[in-house]
Protein backbone atom coordinates (compact mmCIF):
# COMPACT_ATOMS: atom_id res chain seq x y z
CA UNK A 1 0.00 0.00 0.00
CA UNK A 2 1.39 3.39 -0.93
CA UNK A 3 1.27 5.44 2.21
CA UNK A 4 1.92 9.16 1.82
CA UNK A 5 4.90 9.98 4.01
CA UNK A 6 3.71 13.01 5.91
CA UNK A 7 6.83 13.72 7.91
CA UNK A 8 10.49 14.16 7.12
CA UNK A 9 13.06 11.49 7.89
CA UNK A 10 14.92 13.78 10.28
CA UNK A 11 12.27 13.32 12.94
CA UNK A 12 12.89 9.63 13.30
CA UNK A 13 16.52 10.02 14.26
CA UNK A 14 15.20 11.27 17.57
CA UNK A 15 12.91 8.88 19.38
CA UNK A 16 9.34 9.84 20.00
CA UNK A 17 8.85 11.10 23.56
CA UNK A 18 7.17 8.71 25.98
CA UNK A 19 6.02 10.97 28.80
CA UNK A 20 2.43 12.18 28.23
CA UNK A 21 3.37 15.44 29.96
CA UNK A 22 6.26 16.17 27.57
CA UNK A 23 4.56 19.15 25.93
CA UNK A 24 3.57 20.74 29.23
CA UNK A 25 7.24 21.46 29.92
CA UNK A 26 6.52 20.67 33.57
CA UNK A 27 6.20 16.90 33.79
CA UNK A 28 7.69 16.57 37.28
CA UNK A 29 5.08 18.94 38.68
CA UNK A 30 2.25 16.96 37.14
CA UNK A 31 3.58 13.61 38.30
CA UNK A 32 3.94 14.95 41.86
CA UNK A 33 0.48 16.51 41.84
CA UNK A 34 -1.13 13.35 40.50
CA UNK A 35 0.57 11.30 43.22
CA UNK A 36 -0.60 13.81 45.83
CA UNK A 37 -4.17 13.70 44.59
CA UNK A 38 -4.09 9.90 44.55
CA UNK A 39 -2.87 9.76 48.15
CA UNK A 40 -5.56 12.19 49.27
CA UNK A 41 -8.27 10.18 47.54
CA UNK A 42 -6.98 6.87 48.87
CA UNK A 43 -7.22 8.18 52.42
CA UNK A 44 -10.71 9.63 51.89
CA UNK A 45 -9.60 13.14 52.83
CA UNK A 46 -11.54 16.24 51.86
CA UNK A 47 -9.81 18.49 49.32
CA UNK A 48 -11.73 21.53 50.52
CA UNK A 49 -11.25 21.16 54.26
CA UNK A 50 -9.82 24.08 56.18
CA UNK A 51 -6.33 23.31 57.39
CA UNK A 52 -3.96 25.27 59.59
CA UNK A 53 -0.90 26.42 57.74
CA UNK A 54 2.33 24.80 58.91
CA UNK A 55 4.70 27.66 59.49
CA UNK A 56 7.93 27.23 57.52
CA UNK A 57 7.55 23.47 57.20
CA UNK A 58 7.24 23.26 53.42
CA UNK A 59 9.79 24.55 50.94
CA UNK A 60 9.26 28.05 49.63
CA UNK A 61 8.14 28.57 46.05
CA UNK A 62 11.63 29.54 44.96
CA UNK A 63 13.14 26.48 46.63
CA UNK A 64 10.69 24.14 44.96
CA UNK A 65 11.39 25.65 41.54
CA UNK A 66 15.13 25.20 41.99
CA UNK A 67 15.42 21.91 43.87
CA UNK A 68 12.50 19.97 42.41
CA UNK A 69 12.78 21.54 38.91
CA UNK A 70 9.16 22.62 38.72
CA UNK A 71 7.46 25.54 37.04
CA UNK A 72 5.12 27.08 39.61
CA UNK A 73 2.79 30.04 39.42
CA UNK A 74 1.68 31.62 42.69
CA UNK A 75 -1.69 29.87 42.47
CA UNK A 76 -0.02 26.53 41.74
CA UNK A 77 2.19 26.91 44.80
CA UNK A 78 -0.69 27.86 47.08
CA UNK A 79 -2.87 24.96 46.01
CA UNK A 80 0.08 22.58 46.32
CA UNK A 81 0.81 23.72 49.87
CA UNK A 82 -2.86 23.43 50.76
CA UNK A 83 -2.94 19.83 49.53
CA UNK A 84 0.25 19.05 51.45
CA UNK A 85 -1.34 20.43 54.61
CA UNK A 86 -4.40 18.27 53.97
CA UNK A 87 -2.30 15.14 53.46
CA UNK A 88 -0.10 15.77 56.48
CA UNK A 89 -3.14 14.92 58.60
CA UNK A 90 -2.30 11.27 57.92
CA UNK A 91 0.45 10.24 60.31
CA UNK A 92 0.78 6.47 60.27
CA UNK A 93 1.68 5.66 56.70
CA UNK A 94 5.46 5.58 56.04
CA UNK A 95 4.94 5.84 52.25
CA UNK A 96 3.07 9.10 52.66
CA UNK A 97 5.68 10.44 55.10
CA UNK A 98 8.50 9.70 52.67
CA UNK A 99 6.50 11.31 49.86
CA UNK A 100 5.83 14.42 51.94
CA UNK A 101 9.52 14.60 52.85
CA UNK A 102 10.37 15.63 49.29
CA UNK A 103 8.58 18.93 49.97
CA UNK A 104 9.95 19.66 53.44
CA UNK A 105 12.47 22.50 53.65
CA UNK A 106 15.98 21.70 54.78
CA UNK A 107 15.67 23.30 58.21
CA UNK A 108 12.62 21.37 59.28
CA UNK A 109 11.35 17.82 59.60
CA UNK A 110 7.86 16.40 59.38
CA UNK A 111 8.07 14.55 62.64
CA UNK A 112 9.20 16.88 65.34
CA UNK A 113 12.20 15.52 67.22
CA UNK A 114 11.28 15.04 70.88
CA UNK A 115 12.52 17.53 73.38
CA UNK A 116 15.66 16.23 75.06
CA UNK A 117 14.91 15.26 78.65
CA UNK A 118 16.93 17.01 81.26
CA UNK A 119 18.62 14.51 83.56
CA UNK A 120 20.73 14.64 86.68
CA UNK A 121 24.43 14.60 85.95
CA UNK A 122 27.12 12.46 87.61
CA UNK A 123 27.10 14.61 90.75
CA UNK A 124 23.34 14.44 91.15
CA UNK A 125 22.84 18.03 89.93
CA UNK A 126 20.18 19.30 87.56
CA UNK A 127 21.01 22.20 85.26
CA UNK A 128 17.95 24.24 84.25
CA UNK A 129 17.57 27.54 82.46
CA UNK A 130 15.01 30.36 82.61
CA UNK A 131 14.68 34.05 81.80
CA UNK A 132 12.71 37.16 82.65
CA UNK A 133 12.88 40.45 80.78
CA UNK A 134 16.59 40.59 79.87
CA UNK A 135 17.88 38.33 82.65
CA UNK A 136 19.13 34.85 81.89
CA UNK A 137 19.61 32.37 84.73
CA UNK A 138 21.30 28.98 84.88
CA UNK A 139 20.59 27.06 88.07
CA UNK A 140 22.26 23.95 89.47
CA UNK A 141 20.01 22.15 91.95
CA UNK A 142 21.46 19.38 94.11
CA UNK A 143 20.31 17.60 97.24
CA UNK A 144 21.67 19.46 100.24
CA UNK A 145 20.89 21.58 103.23
CA UNK A 146 19.01 24.54 101.80
CA UNK A 147 21.75 27.00 100.86
CA UNK A 148 21.21 29.38 97.97
CA UNK A 149 24.14 31.06 96.20
CA UNK A 150 23.68 33.55 93.36
CA UNK A 151 26.72 34.48 91.25
CA UNK A 152 28.99 33.18 93.99
CA UNK A 153 27.35 35.25 96.71
CA UNK A 154 24.77 34.29 99.31
CA UNK A 155 21.20 35.10 98.30
CA UNK A 156 20.67 37.32 101.31
CA UNK A 157 23.59 39.54 100.30
CA UNK A 158 22.80 39.56 96.58
CA UNK A 159 19.10 40.42 96.80
CA UNK A 160 18.34 43.33 99.14
CA UNK A 161 14.58 43.31 98.66
CA UNK A 162 12.28 40.88 100.49
CA UNK A 163 10.18 40.37 97.33
CA UNK A 164 13.10 38.93 95.41
CA UNK A 165 14.08 36.54 98.19
CA UNK A 166 10.50 35.37 98.70
CA UNK A 167 10.14 34.72 94.98
CA UNK A 168 13.19 32.46 94.99
CA UNK A 169 11.99 30.52 98.05
CA UNK A 170 8.44 30.11 96.76
CA UNK A 171 9.01 26.92 94.72
CA UNK A 172 10.40 25.22 97.85
CA UNK A 173 7.46 26.45 99.93
CA UNK A 174 4.93 25.07 97.47
CA UNK A 175 6.55 21.66 97.29
CA UNK A 176 7.48 21.60 100.98
CA UNK A 177 11.16 20.99 100.24
CA UNK A 178 12.55 24.01 102.05
CA UNK A 179 15.83 22.60 103.39
CA UNK A 180 16.23 19.72 100.96
CA UNK A 181 18.16 21.28 98.10
CA UNK A 182 21.19 23.48 97.52
CA UNK A 183 21.00 26.08 94.78
CA UNK A 184 23.95 27.39 92.74
CA UNK A 185 22.60 30.10 90.41
CA UNK A 186 24.44 32.02 87.68
CA UNK A 187 22.48 34.97 86.39
CA UNK A 188 23.30 37.88 84.13
CA UNK A 189 21.43 40.74 82.55
CA UNK A 190 18.51 42.80 83.78
CA UNK A 191 17.75 44.14 87.22
CA UNK A 192 17.09 42.57 90.60
CA UNK A 193 13.45 41.63 90.01
CA UNK A 194 14.13 40.14 86.61
CA UNK A 195 17.05 38.11 87.90
CA UNK A 196 15.06 36.87 90.91
CA UNK A 197 12.11 35.78 88.81
CA UNK A 198 14.29 33.97 86.32
CA UNK A 199 16.06 32.10 89.10
CA UNK A 200 12.70 31.14 90.60
CA UNK A 201 11.44 29.57 87.38
CA UNK A 202 14.73 27.75 86.87
CA UNK A 203 14.51 26.36 90.40
CA UNK A 204 10.96 25.15 89.77
CA UNK A 205 12.08 23.39 86.59
CA UNK A 206 14.97 21.82 88.48
CA UNK A 207 12.57 20.51 91.12
CA UNK A 208 10.50 18.74 88.43
CA UNK A 209 13.68 17.13 87.14
CA UNK A 210 14.54 15.79 90.58
CA UNK A 211 10.97 14.75 91.39
CA UNK A 212 8.42 14.69 88.55
CA UNK A 213 5.70 14.42 91.19
CA UNK A 214 6.21 18.12 92.00
CA UNK A 215 5.09 19.11 88.53
CA UNK A 216 1.29 19.56 89.14
CA UNK A 217 1.68 21.83 92.15
CA UNK A 218 4.22 24.06 90.50
CA UNK A 219 2.29 24.14 87.20
CA UNK A 220 -0.96 25.19 88.86
CA UNK A 221 0.79 28.06 90.61
CA UNK A 222 2.41 29.20 87.41
CA UNK A 223 5.92 28.65 88.67
CA UNK A 224 7.01 26.75 85.57
CA UNK A 225 5.98 29.41 83.09
CA UNK A 226 8.47 31.97 81.79
CA UNK A 227 6.99 35.48 81.80
CA UNK A 228 7.44 36.55 78.19
CA UNK A 229 6.63 40.21 78.68
CA UNK A 230 9.43 42.48 77.50
CA UNK A 231 9.91 46.25 77.56
CA UNK A 232 7.80 47.78 74.81
CA UNK A 233 9.49 49.77 72.09
CA UNK A 234 9.41 53.56 72.22
CA UNK A 235 7.71 54.93 69.13
CA UNK A 236 8.79 57.90 67.04
CA UNK A 237 6.75 61.08 67.56
CA UNK A 238 5.87 60.03 71.10
CA UNK A 239 7.82 60.55 74.32
CA UNK A 240 7.40 56.89 75.40
CA UNK A 241 5.92 53.58 74.23
CA UNK A 242 2.35 54.54 75.04
CA UNK A 243 2.48 58.13 76.30
CA UNK A 244 1.51 60.58 73.60
CA UNK A 245 2.29 64.26 73.27
CA UNK A 246 -0.13 66.76 74.75
CA UNK A 247 -3.27 66.95 72.64
CA UNK A 248 -3.62 70.37 71.05
CA UNK A 249 -6.97 71.52 69.74
CA UNK A 250 -5.46 73.45 66.87
CA UNK B 1 -40.81 24.59 13.10
CA UNK B 2 -40.18 20.86 13.30
CA UNK B 3 -36.97 20.49 15.26
CA UNK B 4 -36.05 16.86 14.83
CA UNK B 5 -36.03 15.52 11.28
CA UNK B 6 -36.48 11.90 12.28
CA UNK B 7 -39.33 12.54 14.67
CA UNK B 8 -37.76 11.86 18.06
CA UNK B 9 -40.32 13.15 20.52
CA UNK B 10 -38.19 12.76 23.63
CA UNK B 11 -34.72 11.74 24.76
CA UNK B 12 -35.92 8.62 26.56
CA UNK B 13 -34.51 6.41 23.80
CA UNK B 14 -31.10 7.90 24.38
CA UNK B 15 -30.90 7.00 28.09
CA UNK B 16 -29.36 3.52 27.88
CA UNK B 17 -26.47 4.80 25.73
CA UNK B 18 -25.50 7.42 28.27
CA UNK B 19 -24.48 4.83 30.82
CA UNK B 20 -21.54 3.46 28.86
CA UNK B 21 -20.25 6.28 26.71
CA UNK B 22 -19.21 8.92 29.25
CA UNK B 23 -15.78 8.53 30.86
CA UNK B 24 -17.02 9.12 34.38
CA UNK B 25 -19.75 6.46 34.13
CA UNK B 26 -19.60 3.02 35.68
CA UNK B 27 -18.92 0.36 33.06
CA UNK B 28 -17.36 2.92 30.70
CA UNK B 29 -16.31 1.43 27.41
CA UNK B 30 -14.34 3.72 25.12
CA UNK B 31 -16.39 4.04 21.92
CA UNK B 32 -14.93 3.89 18.45
CA UNK B 33 -16.28 6.20 15.77
CA UNK B 34 -18.40 3.38 14.30
CA UNK B 35 -20.30 2.98 17.58
CA UNK B 36 -21.26 6.64 17.90
CA UNK B 37 -24.59 7.74 16.49
CA UNK B 38 -26.42 11.04 16.45
CA UNK B 39 -28.52 9.61 19.27
CA UNK B 40 -25.47 9.43 21.51
CA UNK B 41 -24.42 12.96 20.59
CA UNK B 42 -27.86 14.25 21.52
CA UNK B 43 -27.86 12.34 24.79
CA UNK B 44 -24.81 14.29 25.92
CA UNK B 45 -26.31 17.61 24.81
CA UNK B 46 -23.80 18.27 22.07
CA UNK B 47 -26.43 19.89 19.90
CA UNK B 48 -27.06 22.81 22.24
CA UNK B 49 -25.34 25.98 21.11
CA UNK B 50 -25.10 29.35 22.79
CA UNK B 51 -27.42 32.32 22.92
CA UNK B 52 -28.74 33.51 19.58
CA UNK B 53 -27.33 36.98 20.15
CA UNK B 54 -23.78 35.82 20.86
CA UNK B 55 -23.34 33.73 17.75
CA UNK B 56 -20.52 33.93 15.23
CA UNK B 57 -22.01 34.22 11.74
CA UNK B 58 -19.24 31.99 10.37
CA UNK B 59 -20.92 29.06 12.12
CA UNK B 60 -24.00 29.47 9.96
CA UNK B 61 -23.39 26.33 7.85
CA UNK B 62 -23.33 24.20 11.00
CA UNK B 63 -26.44 25.59 12.67
CA UNK B 64 -29.76 23.78 12.31
CA UNK B 65 -31.99 26.46 13.79
CA UNK B 66 -32.91 27.93 17.13
CA UNK B 67 -35.13 27.05 20.05
CA UNK B 68 -35.75 28.83 23.34
CA UNK B 69 -33.31 31.57 22.36
CA UNK B 70 -30.32 29.26 21.76
CA UNK B 71 -28.96 27.97 18.49
CA UNK B 72 -29.13 24.25 17.77
CA UNK B 73 -26.15 22.67 16.05
CA UNK B 74 -26.75 20.32 13.12
CA UNK B 75 -25.52 16.95 14.32
CA UNK B 76 -25.12 15.62 10.79
CA UNK B 77 -22.24 18.02 10.40
CA UNK B 78 -20.92 17.08 13.79
CA UNK B 79 -20.81 13.40 13.02
CA UNK B 80 -19.12 13.93 9.64
CA UNK B 81 -16.57 16.25 11.19
CA UNK B 82 -15.92 13.69 13.92
CA UNK B 83 -15.37 10.97 11.34
CA UNK B 84 -12.99 13.18 9.40
CA UNK B 85 -11.07 14.04 12.56
CA UNK B 86 -10.85 10.38 13.58
CA UNK B 87 -9.43 9.42 10.20
CA UNK B 88 -6.90 12.22 10.42
CA UNK B 89 -5.82 11.26 13.93
CA UNK B 90 -5.52 7.60 12.95
CA UNK B 91 -3.32 8.41 9.99
CA UNK B 92 -1.14 10.82 11.95
CA UNK B 93 -0.63 8.36 14.79
CA UNK B 94 0.10 5.54 12.31
CA UNK B 95 3.00 7.65 10.98
CA UNK B 96 4.35 8.06 14.50
CA UNK B 97 2.99 11.55 14.97
CA UNK B 98 2.65 13.35 18.32
CA UNK B 99 -0.97 14.10 19.15
CA UNK B 100 -1.66 16.60 21.91
CA UNK B 101 -4.97 17.02 23.70
CA UNK B 102 -5.48 20.51 25.09
CA UNK B 103 -8.15 21.16 27.74
CA UNK B 104 -7.62 24.23 29.90
CA UNK B 105 -10.99 24.52 31.63
CA UNK B 106 -10.75 23.14 35.21
CA UNK B 107 -13.69 20.81 34.59
CA UNK B 108 -11.81 19.26 31.66
CA UNK B 109 -8.45 18.74 33.35
CA UNK B 110 -9.05 15.19 34.53
CA UNK B 111 -10.61 14.25 31.22
CA UNK B 112 -7.69 15.43 29.07
CA UNK B 113 -5.10 13.80 31.31
CA UNK B 114 -6.90 10.47 31.25
CA UNK B 115 -7.45 10.55 27.50
CA UNK B 116 -3.78 11.28 26.91
CA UNK B 117 -2.44 8.72 29.37
CA UNK B 118 -4.64 5.89 28.12
CA UNK B 119 -4.22 6.45 24.38
CA UNK B 120 -0.48 7.11 23.89
CA UNK B 121 -1.02 10.83 23.39
CA UNK B 122 0.07 13.99 25.21
CA UNK B 123 -1.88 16.45 27.32
CA UNK B 124 -1.65 20.15 27.99
CA UNK B 125 -3.64 21.60 30.86
CA UNK B 126 -2.23 25.14 30.84
CA UNK B 127 -1.28 26.62 27.50
CA UNK B 128 1.93 28.61 27.85
CA UNK B 129 2.45 31.10 25.03
CA UNK B 130 5.43 30.12 22.91
CA UNK B 131 5.04 26.39 23.43
CA UNK B 132 5.65 25.80 19.74
CA UNK B 133 7.36 28.92 18.49
CA UNK B 134 9.68 29.19 21.51
CA UNK B 135 9.88 25.50 22.33
CA UNK B 136 13.57 25.44 23.27
CA UNK B 137 12.86 27.62 26.27
CA UNK B 138 9.40 26.51 27.32
CA UNK B 139 10.17 22.80 27.11
CA UNK B 140 13.63 23.07 28.69
CA UNK B 141 12.56 21.00 31.69
CA UNK B 142 11.25 18.20 29.49
CA UNK B 143 14.53 18.08 27.60
CA UNK B 144 16.95 18.79 30.45
CA UNK B 145 18.80 21.60 28.65
CA UNK B 146 18.35 25.28 29.56
CA UNK B 147 19.62 27.33 26.62
CA UNK B 148 19.85 30.55 28.63
CA UNK B 149 21.90 29.07 31.47
CA UNK B 150 24.32 27.25 29.23
CA UNK B 151 25.05 30.25 27.04
CA UNK B 152 25.65 32.35 30.13
CA UNK B 153 28.05 29.93 31.75
CA UNK B 154 31.21 31.23 30.19
CA UNK B 155 34.27 29.31 31.17
CA UNK B 156 37.14 31.33 32.71
CA UNK B 157 40.27 31.77 30.60
CA UNK B 158 42.42 29.48 32.77
CA UNK B 159 40.20 26.45 32.14
CA UNK B 160 40.00 27.28 28.45
CA UNK B 161 43.82 27.30 28.28
CA UNK B 162 43.98 23.96 30.06
CA UNK B 163 41.47 22.46 27.68
CA UNK B 164 43.38 23.73 24.67
CA UNK B 165 46.46 21.89 25.89
CA UNK B 166 44.50 18.65 26.29
CA UNK B 167 42.83 19.09 22.90
CA UNK B 168 39.33 19.08 24.40
CA UNK B 169 38.48 22.71 23.74
CA UNK B 170 36.48 22.04 20.61
CA UNK B 171 34.46 19.27 22.24
CA UNK B 172 33.46 21.52 25.14
CA UNK B 173 32.55 24.38 22.83
CA UNK B 174 30.38 22.05 20.80
CA UNK B 175 28.72 20.79 23.97
CA UNK B 176 27.87 24.33 24.94
CA UNK B 177 26.26 25.00 21.58
CA UNK B 178 24.47 21.68 21.29
CA UNK B 179 20.74 22.06 21.83
CA UNK B 180 19.08 18.65 21.99
CA UNK B 181 16.16 18.04 19.68
CA UNK B 182 12.86 19.43 21.00
CA UNK B 183 9.78 17.71 19.63
CA UNK B 184 6.83 19.53 18.15
CA UNK B 185 3.25 18.35 18.26
CA UNK B 186 2.10 16.95 14.93
CA UNK B 187 -1.57 17.49 15.66
CA UNK B 188 -3.38 19.48 18.32
CA UNK B 189 -6.85 18.63 19.58
CA UNK B 190 -8.44 21.60 21.31
CA UNK B 191 -11.21 20.52 23.64
CA UNK B 192 -11.64 24.11 24.76
CA UNK B 193 -11.18 26.29 21.66
CA UNK B 194 -13.17 29.23 23.02
CA UNK B 195 -10.52 29.86 25.69
CA UNK B 196 -7.49 28.88 23.59
CA UNK B 197 -7.53 30.99 20.45
CA UNK B 198 -3.83 31.73 20.92
CA UNK B 199 -3.07 28.05 20.82
CA UNK B 200 -4.77 27.72 17.44
CA UNK B 201 -2.96 30.85 16.23
CA UNK B 202 0.42 29.48 17.26
CA UNK B 203 -0.30 26.13 15.65
CA UNK B 204 -1.22 27.88 12.41
CA UNK B 205 2.08 29.79 12.49
CA UNK B 206 3.93 26.49 12.81
CA UNK B 207 1.83 24.72 10.15
CA UNK B 208 0.41 22.22 12.63
CA UNK B 209 -3.16 21.02 11.92
CA UNK B 210 -5.70 21.70 14.64
CA UNK B 211 -8.85 19.78 15.48
CA UNK B 212 -11.15 21.85 17.68
CA UNK B 213 -14.61 21.67 19.17
CA UNK B 214 -16.33 24.82 17.91
CA UNK B 215 -19.42 26.16 19.57
CA UNK B 216 -21.82 28.62 17.94
CA UNK B 217 -19.86 31.59 19.29
CA UNK B 218 -16.49 30.42 17.90
CA UNK B 219 -14.81 31.22 14.60
CA UNK B 220 -14.29 27.93 12.74
CA UNK B 221 -12.01 29.47 10.12
CA UNK B 222 -9.15 29.73 12.63
CA UNK B 223 -8.97 25.96 12.84
CA UNK B 224 -8.13 23.31 10.26
CA UNK B 225 -10.72 20.73 11.28
CA UNK B 226 -13.58 22.22 13.30
CA UNK B 227 -16.06 19.91 15.01
CA UNK B 228 -19.23 21.90 15.57
CA UNK B 229 -20.52 20.85 19.00
CA UNK B 230 -21.36 22.13 22.44
CA UNK B 231 -18.17 22.80 24.42
CA UNK B 232 -19.92 23.42 27.74
CA UNK B 233 -21.16 19.91 28.41
CA UNK B 234 -18.44 17.87 30.11
CA UNK B 235 -20.10 14.58 29.18
CA UNK B 236 -20.24 15.64 25.54
CA UNK B 237 -16.60 16.68 25.46
CA UNK B 238 -15.79 13.38 27.18
CA UNK B 239 -17.55 11.47 24.46
CA UNK B 240 -15.71 13.30 21.68
CA UNK B 241 -12.38 12.98 23.46
CA UNK B 242 -12.99 9.25 23.96
CA UNK B 243 -13.70 8.73 20.29
CA UNK B 244 -10.65 10.71 19.16
CA UNK B 245 -8.51 8.96 21.74
CA UNK B 246 -9.59 5.56 20.47
CA UNK B 247 -8.57 6.57 16.95
CA UNK B 248 -5.23 7.73 18.33
CA UNK B 249 -4.63 4.43 20.09
CA UNK B 250 -5.49 2.37 17.03
CA UNK B 251 -3.12 4.47 14.95
CA UNK B 252 -0.39 3.99 17.52
CA UNK B 253 -0.88 0.22 17.40
CA UNK B 254 -0.54 0.32 13.61
CA UNK B 255 2.68 2.33 14.06
CA UNK B 256 4.09 -0.27 16.47
CA UNK B 257 3.25 -3.07 14.01
CA UNK B 258 5.12 -1.28 11.24
CA UNK B 259 8.13 -0.73 13.48
CA UNK B 260 8.21 -4.42 14.32
CA UNK B 261 8.08 -5.31 10.64
CA UNK B 262 10.98 -2.96 9.94
CA UNK B 263 12.97 -4.50 12.79
CA UNK B 264 12.31 -8.00 11.43
CA UNK B 265 13.50 -6.96 8.00
CA UNK B 266 16.68 -5.49 9.50
CA UNK B 267 17.37 -8.64 11.50
CA UNK B 268 16.95 -10.84 8.44
CA UNK B 269 19.51 -8.69 6.58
Amino acid sequence: MNRIKLFSRLRFIHEKPIDPAYFTGNSKYYSLVFQLNQHIRNNYLDFNQKVESKHNLWMSQHQMVQDLELRLTNDDYESLVHKLNVLSGVKDDPKILSFLNTFVSSNNSLVKPPRPEIKLDEFGRSLTVASRKTSRAQVYLVKGTGQVYVNGVNMAEYFNEIYDREKIVKPFELTKTLADYNVWALVKGGGSTGQADSIAVAIARGLTVHEPAHHPVLYENGMLKIDRRQVEKKKTGQPKARKKNTWVKR
Amino acid sequence: MKLFKRGYSSLKDAQPILSTLIPSAIGYKQPSINEVSIKALMATNLHLGHNKATWNPRMLPYIYGHRNGIHIINLDHTITALRRACGLIFETAAEGGNIVFVGTKPSLHKLTVNVAQQNNAFFIIHWIGGLITNKERILRRSVGYDPDKVSQSLLPQSTLDNLEEDGELEDVKNLLKKQPFVHKPDLIVLLDYANNKWAAHEANLANIPVVAICDTDCDPTGVSYPIPANDDSVAGVGLIAGVLGKACREGHERWMQELEKQNELKQRK
